[in-house]
């Protein structure tokens, strides 16, 4: 089993639980007070984020003034644990306007319930896509008063869309005109010693993509690099997270 | 979902106490329970909220359990939500209550909203109320044939709850049956997966007792199926693939055809966003590679897939939050480890960047050590020297640990130890601390160096080293090279005055050793040093040290040439130092690749199951958190106890032929140690020394004057404790042993050293139990696997009625027992240790 997680615990920097949810009864809820003794009170910065204690394994993550912790009984998938972690981040910012912070889940109880809820089923991971779950969360993030929406009215065929594997896109979508625009935003750093060595360079690179495809075309896009990195390069942007 | 305990939590000061708060919801829920008038739906959602948040901050509002599910009699699906919410909180510590929920639950299960009919089921499922099953399985079966994809999904892992309550209502039910042909026919694929994910799981934990389950278990792994499966991965999302890409891992492909098949459907994979997926297929890969039964075949793919998932892993450590590239890169480590020679020219990648956590940055250093070869040493130990100069003192001292494990791997070490040598001249403690232990190392592999390292060895004042390990490599280097460092007996002899300040028994024993070392060869310039030395050795309260310095004196009374042979010996180059882990965990490690036993680097039976665990770990944890003003329930410990102590308490021959055989296997014993040469050389001499001991008597008398020795100085016998006499046959049944070892406080815990030969001897089964039952200490429980070991003993007093219960745990690899004793008569605890520790010691002596 990838991550059968037992239990989701956002504790603040204290260590005071914020929020939580049990998926499982594999483990004690005191469990999250070994956390506190000895993952936190050790102070040790850069800690690794896994770690055992008991029979069970933390696998947890800093961000802003919140830890998330996942606490897992069995031998679980890690990569898997943190991924599912970072995506739940980002579907939280979207509901809060940005923001990700202990004051933001003070505000937020119910919305963040209703959340774990539904992107973790018995500590599996369910559909973590905001796109998605915007349409039938009933709570509106009280970050964001601007987005008004019509809310405890699902859409229609919401939940046939719950489940679906292209979490991006609504499906039934047509335009006029089938247009794709594409921005290649790529920045070079360069850090060099005073004696004018480069001590490290590299550069990053963003495809940002405006997209009026009808329906649900596979899109492939070719970079062509005379450079030679070849296949590599041959990237295929939307169905590249199928 | 256990109510959030309340006590579990700190209540600040600035939190409501609670009290009034929720009387005062209680009679406002009351209110608006019967209202119908308009906009009453908004000021319930305001108050539910409340309920909400005082549930979560830890105020206890099951008090409003009624009011809450009077107020749900409505349609309005954001207040149903909240009452689920509420409702699956305290239902598990309000059986009674929970009935309440029950109607209401079913009524909307029958719901025509789809969204209203899966969250009313998923709040059934998760009331984990063990009397109240026989309500979920009319909803759940109609669940699962809900012609909404959505409440489909939720009855299918509703199932896999069920099953947890109460397995047998699930199998009867023949859920599982249902969920077989639900999962091959559905046309929605989380339906699919979450039915896999509940089969899998149903089926392992049914197969330990049903035949037919194993066979069911065997079925997901069929060709056909998995065919079915990987053809359709990309109809699934991210996690369920990773789900499939597991399942995938267990099958065992056919032929070469079948498996390139695969890994062309599967290529594209490893260009996926999600980490997890990507590490899922690269473990597919792997085994699909060892399944080859050509041998070149199989050589060319291990090679081409190396080649094939760098790139992507490289990638993904690049990307992505240091905890997700902490994961990926501790995969890359193993199979950096593995095939060091692959990612050789790819060594830019792991050097450390200044702002990645320390996790990361020791990682990626184990990596540059692995992958150092002729081309690329250079670069690397270029790297590495920038590194010792980082703030981050940990990575410090690794990065120079680094460079050491390098220079000990290469043979051409030249650079290298200018590069070390260069170290110590930076000055700064650690650094230096750090680089001697290395030099050490270093000139115990490649002796020809000494003559450069001890010219500028011998400029470091000892008085600027603290650290134990530190000094004990100078004063090892002194001892060793003292004909070559002028002023070596000067430097030990001052030393050796200051051996009261002395806190570390590490170094007061490396000083016996190096002042003996150094007596043989400059005797005249060490020779009072050495007095000193073996004197306060001989006083010393350690017992290793009092234990070698008495030695020591002996051997120089009976003869200084055996003596001289003994602990100087013509110097040896190591040429390999000990590698901790065994080949055969490595490679246990490596099929559970993409799991926790990477990261930890052990198997995952160390760590999951209880045994080697070791059982009162848990307990322990808990002691040490009790500073928290409330810990909220001992019974989970409780629970553990008895868990282990079941587990323990199976018969003890069954499980001791498992523990021979696991022994047998494993290199549990390797002693990198030179001390433990020393003492095994220590006991030849002992045994065939009194044969010539009459020609030298007169001699050695001289000796003792000459090193300025009173007699007084021979040790004093330490006084005996009163001895405790044990009970033959005594007997206890386990069941007596298990209440009385909950019962009973821990009066003793005591760590031994083991002998070598009892180590030796614990691979045969049984032979420590008839052992100690030959010192009148019974066995009543064994358990473990190389290198721990775990037995319980008890014992009775002689005369008297009172026991002693003793846990025993045995590290084969660190020769170390660990004893913690627990007895009716707490004050005689001690003498029966002394008992245990004496009887102990015999194990395995002819």
């Amino acid at each position: 089993m990838p991550v059968a997680a037992s239990a989701i615990y956002f504790l603040n920097l204290r260590g005071d639980v914020l929020i939580n949810r049990t998926y499982r009864d594999d483990v004690g809820g005191n469990m999250v007070d070994a956390f506190r003794t000895h993952i936190m009170q050790t102070k040790e910065l850069g800690n690794c984020p896994v770690r055992q204690i008991g029979g069970c394994s933390f696998v947890y993550m800093r961000i802003s003034n919140v830890y998330i912790v996942i606490v897992v009984s069995s031998n679980a998938n890690v990569a898997c644990g943190f991924k599912f972690v970072v995506e739940a981040v980002a579907l939280f910012k979207s509901y809060f306007g940005g923001a990700f912070d202990e004051d933001a889940i003070k505000n937020n109880f119910v919305l963040i319930y209703e959340l774990l809820d539904e992107i973790m089923d018995f500590g599996y991971p369910q559909n973590l896509s905001p796109e998605i779950l915007k349409l039938y969360i009933t709570q509106e993030g009280v970050r964001s008063p601007f987005s008004s929406k019509p809310k405890d009215k699902p859409v229609p065929n919401a939940t046939l869309q719950v489940t679906g594997a292209v979490g991006w896109r609504r499906e039934g979508l047509s335009y006029k005109k089938n247009e794709v625009f594409l921005d290649i935003v790529e920045s070079v750093n360069l850090l060099m010693s005073s004696k004018g060595n480069v001590l490290r360079c590299d550069v990053t690179g963003k495809v940002l993509m405006k997209c009026f495809l009808s329906g649900m075309p596979d899109l492939k896009l070719g970079l062509n690099d005379k450079l030679g990195l070849e296949k590599e390069s041959e990237m295929k942007s939307r169905p590249a997270k199928r | 979902m256990p109510p959030p305990a309340a006590s579990s939590r700190y209540p600040s000061p600035s939190q409501p106490s609670g009290k009034s708060e929720v009387t005062d919801l209680k009679s406002q829920l009351r209110q608006l329970a019967g209202s119908r008038a308009p906009g009453v739906d908004d000021s319930k959602r305001d108050l539910f909220k409340k309920v909400i948040s005082y549930m979560t901050i830890g105020i206890d509002v099951s008090s409003v359990f009624g009011e809450m599910v009077m107020c749900s009699a409505t349609s309005d699906i954001v207040l149903k939500k909240m009452c689920y919410l509420y409702v699956g909180n305290y239902a598990k510590g309000n059986p009674d209550l929970s009935l309440l929920t029950i109607n209401f639950l079913q009524r909307d299960c029958k719901d025509e909203d789809p969204m209203i009919r899966g969250l009313a089921l998923r709040s059934l499922c998760s009331l984990r109320v063990p009397n109240l099953v026989e309500y979920l399985l009319g909803p759940l079966g109609s669940g699962l044939k809900d012609n909404n994809s959505y409440v489909r999904t939720i009855a299918v892992t509703g199932v896999l709850k069920l099953y947890h309550i109460s397995a047998s209502t699930c199998i009867d039910a023949e859920f599982p049956a249902t969920l077989k042909s639900l999962m091959l026919h559905d046309s929605d694929a989380q339906v699919v997966a979450n039915c896999l994910a509940a089969l899998q799981e149903i089926w392992s934990l049914e197969a330990s007792h049903s035949e037919e389950a194993c066979r069911e278990k065997e079925s997901l792994l069929s060709k056909p199926l998995i065919y079915y499966f990987l053809n359709r991965i990309k109809e699934f999302n991210e996690w369920a693939q990773c789900l499939i890409l597991e399942l995938a891992v267990k099958y065992v492909p056919s032929d070469s055809n079948d498996i390139f098949d695969i890994m062309n459907l599967l290529e594209d994979r490893l260009q996926h966003a999600n980490g997890a997926v990507v590490l899922a297929t690269v473990k597919v890969f792997l085994q699909l590679t060892l399944s080859m039964t050509d041998v070149h075949q199989q050589v060319c793919a291990i090679v081409s897939v190396y080649e094939r998932i760098k790139s992507p892993l490289l990638t993904l450590v690049s990307s992505g939050s240091p905890e997700q590239s902490y994961a990926i890169l501790s995969h890359l480590h193993l199979l950096v480890v593995r095939a060091p020679f692959i990612f050789a020219s790819d060594y830019k990648h792991f050097y450390c960047q200044y702002n990645e956590p320390s996790y990361v940055k020791k990682l990626k250093l184990e990596m540059l050590t692995a992958i150092a070869n002729e081309s690329n040493t250079y670069e690397i130990v270029t790297e590495l020297c920038e590194y010792a100069a980082n703030v981050d003192i940990e990575i410090a001292r690794e990065s120079i640990r680094a460079v050491g494990k390098i220079a000990l791997q290469q043979y051409d070490v030249n650079a290298i130890v200018d590069r070390l040598l260069q170290f110590l001249e930076m000055e700064k403690d650690y650094v230096t601390a750090e680089t001697l232990v290395l030099v050490k190392d270093l000139l115990r592999k490649h002796p020809q160096w000494s003559h450069d390292c001890i010219s500028v060895v011998g400029g470091i004042s000892s008085k600027n080293i603290q650290e134990p390990k530190a000094k004990a490599a100078l004063i090892w280097m002194l001892g060793e090279y003292a004909q070559d460092m002028s002023d070596a007996p000067y430097i030990l002899e001052n030393l050796i005055e200051n051996w009261e300040e002395e806190h570390s028994a590490e170094v007061r024993l490396h000083l016996l050793t190096a002042a003996m070392k150094c007596f043989f060869k400059r005797a005249p310039e060490t020779q009072k040093a050495l007095g000193i030395a073996l004197a306060a050795g001989i006083a010393d309260f350690h017992q290793d040290v009092h234990d070698r310095a008495l030695f020591y004196y002996r051997v120089l009374q009976y003869d200084v040439h055996v003596a001289e042979s003994v602990v100087s010996p013509p110097q040896q180059a190591v040429s390999a130092f000990a590698d901790t882990q065994s080949s055969e965990i490595k490679d246990r490690i490596f099929d559970e690749f993409n799991s926790l036993s990477v990261i930890y680097q052990k198997p995952s039976y160390m760590f999951t199951d209880k045994e080697h665990r070791g059982p009162f770990e848990f307990s322990e944890e808990l002691g040490s958190t009790s500073i928290t003003p409330e810990v909220s329930s001992d019974i989970v410990p409780a629970q553990q106890f008895e868990a282990n102590d079941k587990d323990l308490l199976l018969s003890t021959d069954e499980k001791d032929d498992n523990k021979g055989l696991s022994s047998n296997n494993c290199s549990a014993y390797t002693a990198p140690y030179e001390s433990s040469n020393i003492s095994s050389q220590m006991q030849e001499l002992a045994i065939s020394g009194p044969a010539a001991s009459a020609t030298t008597t007169q001699s050695s008398f001289d000796f003792d004057d000459l090193l300025g020795l009173g007699l007084s100085a021979a040790p004093a016998p330490t006084p005996s404790p009163p001895l405790l006499k044990l009970n033959p046959r005594a007997s206890l049944d386990p069941r007596a042993f298990q209440q009385k070892w909950r019962q009973l406080p821990i009066s003793l815990t005591q760590e031994y050293s083991v002998n070598p030969q009892g180590i030796a001897a614990l691979t045969v089964p049984q032979s420590l139990i008839k052992h100690m039952q030959s010192h009148s200490i019974h066995c009543i429980a064994s358990g473990g696997q190389s290198p721990n070991f775990k037995f319980f003993f008890f014992a009775q007093k002689e005369a008297e009625p009172s026991d002693y219960l003793t846990e025993c745990i045995i590290n084969s690899s660190s020769a170390k027992a660990q004893i913690k004793v627990k007895a009716d008569d707490q004050s005689t605890s001690q003498a029966f240790a002394t008992v245990f520790e004496t009887a102990l010691s015999k194990f395995g002596m002819p």
